[in-house]
């Protein structure tokens, strides 16, 4: 499938073009969707939202960085802007944290390598909301704390204060299950 | 297991727990999206060339001397008001607006020793501004002219008419930059004015050596066309009509949109007061919106229903305009009143292959009891700008359907119109 191909007649909404664009990058995004909206139609609307966006603005990309990058930052967008519009969810509390603040995680590494995978998927799913877009983005998709700050529209420092506390949550639950399972 | 192997099958867990939505499902809203940012875009693009023509069309027919639209401005001798602006959108003319301009029997020359244009015989009769005037009153004439030189832009060229005892100074102002090609606009133009206007009285005496008694003879005349003037107006107008897209929500399955739409026709019918005042009666059809999509989803079988809906509409209308001609604005008010024909024109469109067009199916009577049994009230009220003959008027429409649009036309005589309209119908 030449990409570039479909890219070009994108941008001059030929349909069937769309199609096989959307055709071709849908699963890749409903996966990352899923992974910041587990209900399905909250994932939905996204999705339309997203290759809406997708479609809308496909002029104004330019080639600088990989297609499928640059429609991952607006679908990650587009999520978060839907968690966000959430309203059950508490909202944003912006934090002001020392860089070398210490959050007494060391061993996050250890009980993220031993505990099940089940249990993680668990865990992260059940993170506040913003402590799991934060997690999300740095540890699966590897922003860093000034990127992720610059989408969430928050500081660095809250971005790292929410990372901290999704890894001490993990660490917590880790703790507690070793400790039910060493009595 | 390392720490990144483990990070890479919790990313693949988190991914594959929960069942993604189905791709078509998704494709058919955005396709829908597409489709109507599509249309809004070419609304807009085929808006802006409208109005671009529009302007051409103005830019052109006031440039342009063969064309329909008296090009020359003779200036009132008493208060220096152009005709025009007595007389902005073509209405009954009253006794200040008559004018006498030069036809052509005998061509006008340019006089060697005073490089003057003589022109044979043009009289400039103002019934209602006392006598033709004398030389001295043409020279004060000549001197507020002369202030005006330096304020317009247009070439003015004086006219001298000798008349045994009484000159008649008329000014002239006319576009082309030779005098010969000023003289051919006369002709032509006054041709026009004579067969357009019938308002407009004009005498012309083909020699100078005809007596006054012949000229008396033709002010009386001039004076009886006046009396017999009439004070209703016919005018035909043609409309193009566009609807705003305007999808929204309402409760349950079931939601509704105006499409763009096409056209208007009718007669006003004008009852002019006085030049300023007029009350219009408007009898006319309107199609408007073309179509109405109900998009029903049944869930299980999950099918998307388009039902396509046509109006028609008979439009009585009642509307009071005021101009002010020196400000070249109007202001009006009205009412109209349309009685819709919408009843048996329901079809149906298929949508991806599910549904069959039916012409025969109706809406629920209940439906059409509620929203298409009534005759709907729009108030309106416009304000209406003149530049030379054309008119940009924008109008505010209210109503119980919720309509409102903004109306431009332009030439009050044949105009046309385009309507922006937002239809909300609500469930």
């Amino acid at each position: 499938l030449d990409i570039e191909k479909i890219i070009k007649e994108c941008k001059g909404n030929v349909q069937q073009s769309q199609r096989a664009l959307f055709d071709f990058f849908y699963e890749d995004m409903a996966k990352i969707v899923m992974r910041y909206c587990p209900n399905p139609d909250d994932a939905k609307e996204v999705l339309n939202d997203g290759f809406y966006s997708v479609f809308s603005n496909i002029g104004a990309f330019k080639g600088d960085s990989k297609f499928k990058t640059w429609m991952t930052t607006i679908f990650i967008r587009q999520a978060i802007k839907k968690i966000n519009s959430n309203k059950t969810f508490p909202t944003l509390m912006e934090v002001s944290v020392n860089d070398n603040f210490d959050f007494g995680i060391a061993d996050y590494d250890n009980a993220l390598v031993k505990l099940e995978t089940k249990e993680l998927v668990n865990i992260i799913e059940g993170l506040p909301k913003f402590e799991k877009i934060v997690f999300n983005l740095h540890v699966f998709e590897g922003y860093k704390h000034r990127e992720i700050a610059e989408i969430c529209n928050f500081s660095e420092g809250t971005s790292r204060w929410y990372l901290n506390c999704a890894k001490k949550n993990i660490k917590c639950t880790y703790t507690k299950l070793n400790h039910i399972s060493s009595r | 297991m390392n720490l990144q192997d483990k990070i890479a099958l919790l990313k693949k867990e988190l991914e594959s727990k929960n069942m993604a939505p189905k791709a078509d499902e998704v494709w058919g809203n955005i396709d829908r999206k597409l489709k109507a940012r599509l249309r809004k875009k070419k609304l807009i693009l085929s808006s802006l060339a409208l109005i671009i023509l529009a302007i051409c069309y103005i830019a052109v027919n006031n440039g342009n001397p063969a064309s329909n639209e008296p090009q020359i401005h003779v200036d009132d001798a008493v208060n220096h008001q152009p005709v025009r602006e007595h007389n902005p959108v073509g209405l009954k003319t009253d006794q200040k607006n008559l004018a006498i301009v030069p036809l052509n029997e005998n061509k006008a020359e340019i006089d060697q020793h005073t490089q003057r244009i003589a022109v044979p015989r043009i009289i400039r009769h103002m019934p209602g501004n006392g006598p033709l005037k004398t030389a001295d009153e043409k020279e004060s004439s000549a001197s507020k002219q002369g202030s005006e030189d330096n304020l317009s832009m247009v070439l003015k060229t004086r006219l001298n008419m000798h008349d045994g005892e009484n000159t008649v100074d008329t000014d002239v102002h006319a576009s082309p930059k030779n005098e010969t090609g000023l003289i051919d606009m006369l002709e032509k133009d006054t041709r026009v004015v004579t067969e357009k206007n019938e308002n407009i009285s004009v005498i012309v005496e083909d020699s100078v050596k005809k007596d006054e008694n012949k000229i008396a003879d033709k002010n009386s005349k001039a004076d009886s066309i006046q009396q017999k003037t009439k004070r209703y107006v016919i005018r035909p107008y043609l409309g193009i009509v566009f609807n705003q897209l305007k999808p929204f929500s309402v409760p349950g399955k079931t939601y509704a949109y105006s499409l763009f739409s096409n056209y208007s026709a009718g007669l006003l019918l004008d009852y002019h007061f006085n030049p300023h005042t007029m009350v219009s009666l408007n009898l006319g059809y309107i199609k408007l919106p073309s179509k109405i999509e109900f998009l029903q989803k049944d869930s299980t079988s999950n099918e998307e229903i388009i039902k396509v809906l046509n109006t028609n509409n008979l439009i009585l209308g009642l509307e009071f305009s005021r101009f002010n001609a020196r400000k070249n604005i109007c202001y009006n008010l009205g009412h109209q009143v349309t009685v819709s024909g919408r009843k048996r024109n329901f079809i149906e469109q298929e949508m991806n292959g599910k549904v069959i067009y039916n012409q025969q199916k109706q809406l629920p009577q209940d439906f059409q009891d509620k929203y298409f049994s009534k005759i709907d009230f729009l108030f309106n009220a416009g304000l209406s700008f003149y530049h030379d003959r054309s008119i940009l008027r924008i109008n505010y429409y209210q109503g119980l359907r919720d309509v409102s649009r903004t109306t431009v036309l332009f030439n009050p005589h044949a105009f046309i119109q385009l309507n922006y309209a937002y239809q909300l119908f609500r469930f």
